[in-house]
């Protein structure tokens, strides 16, 4: 996680309207703190993670922990007390509030099909959340549209896996186009994480086939859609090259259904 | 079969807590490790502070757990915290925040009270 992480103080004092957490994760377990009240909470534009868990001190739950989930449908208009100067039950810890992804995500994912000689790289899913720290009479959640370019690859052995976060994503474009003379071998799947043992013979993570890898001759195009009125919802896609390149990939993906 | 790394443990959370609740043993199991691993992580210290609030989640449903017939609910949402807790502590370790005396303890924790 990012530390030590950006200050919702520093913010509040010198008369920001709103302290924004954007970070990429670096683990499934990066937790993040204000100590700053505030009137609103929203996933921010460019977050990868769809799905935000906020904590906050509630004098009325026994424990003095109660939480609320934000998401990209759904922001919280309401006052949110960062409370030092009381204590959660029973860690005995001051009343922050605390935000942490609701995503859940694993560095260690391997695809089933890969074998020892494989590479694996993840982008990174980023964290972005926005509190206000003026009244608000409304949020209208959203994120923007996200586009992944990659064009070139370093392949000594076997496939590359590129792990691109899809968190609450309802459509995506890609295009990948083989500008080497040689055929590249290409495929796209999806992911669902789960809490699984990695390595070993049988990873509990959701797997689905998109496209099964095959040769892209030199100089074809494969454009392929992934509409979540058919194919599904996912934690990450995950594309197979087998060649260095050039051969681009272009991936955008949106909130937005596009046509069923 | 005890975990050798804090990743380890991570990934078998789901795994060792099912056996813990299917025994009606998982309210023991979170409330033991709860008590014996949040002292490790005082918040007078900064670098300690992202650990210790995951230890603010995991007390708060150890402490409202029932010890019998748990909803199935509250496994995913034990095992969830437990796979989080695990994984800042294993990035922790290797950032430099938590020190490896920390996190050997919180390990050692874990697989007595939550792990085979």
């Amino acid at each position: 996680m990012t530390y030590p992480q950006p200050n919702s103080d520093e913010y509040a004092i010198k008369g920001s309207q709103f302290f924004r957490l954007y970070t990429p994760l670096s683990s499934p377990g990066d937790i993040y703190q204000s100590t700053q009240s505030g009137h609103g909470f929203a996933i921010g534009p460019d977050s990868d993670i769809a799905n935000v868990n906020i904590g906050y001190y509630d004098e009325q739950v026994s424990t003095r922990l109660q939480s609320t989930v934000i998401s990209v449908s759904r922001a919280f208009v309401g006052r949110i007390d960062a409370r030092l100067d009381q204590k959660y039950n029973p860690s005995n810890r001051p009343g922050k509030i605390l935000f942490s992804s609701n995503d859940l995500y694993d560095p260690n994912f391997r695809p089933r099909s890969a074998i020892p000689a494989d590479r694996v790289l993840f982008v990174a899913p980023v964290l972005d959340v926005i509190e206000y720290f003026k009244p608000i009479e409304s949020l209208t959640p959203g994120r923007q549209d996200k586009e992944f370019v990659f064009q070139n690859y370093d392949i000594a052995a076997g496939t590359l896996f590129i792990v691109v976060p899809y968190y609450g994503r309802k459509y995506c474009f890609t295009q990948f186009t083989n500008r080497e003379v040689t055929p590249n071998t290409f495929g796209i799947s999806t992911v669902n994480y789960c809490i699984s043992p990695d390595g070993g013979s049988n990873p509990y993570h959701q797997e689905t086939t998109i496209r099964a890898p095959a040769a892209v001759a030199g100089g074809a195009t494969v454009t392929t859609l992934i509409k979540a009125g058919t194919q599904g919802m996912f934690d990450a896609l995950v594309f197979s090259i087998s060649g260095e390149g050039a051969a681009p990939l272009r991936i955008l993906m949106s909130d937005t259904p596009q046509g069923s | 079969m005890a975990a050798s790394t804090l990743a380890e443990a991570a990934g078998a959370a789901f795994d060792n807590l099912q056996i813990r609740w299917r025994t009606n043993g998982m309210k023991n199991a979170l409330t033991q490790f709860f008590n014996n691993g949040n002292p490790l992580f005082p918040d007078s210290e900064p670098s300690n502070q992202p650990l210790g609030n995951w230890f603010i989640y995991l007390g708060s449903l150890a402490t409202t757990m029932a010890a019998t017939n748990v909803p199935i609910l509250e496994l995913t949402q034990a095992a969830e915290i437990v796979y989080r807790l695990c994984w800042l502590a294993q990035a922790s370790l290797t950032n430099g925040l938590i020190s490896p005396t920390q996190a050997t303890a919180l390990l050692a924790y874990y697989n007595v009270f939550i792990g085979f």
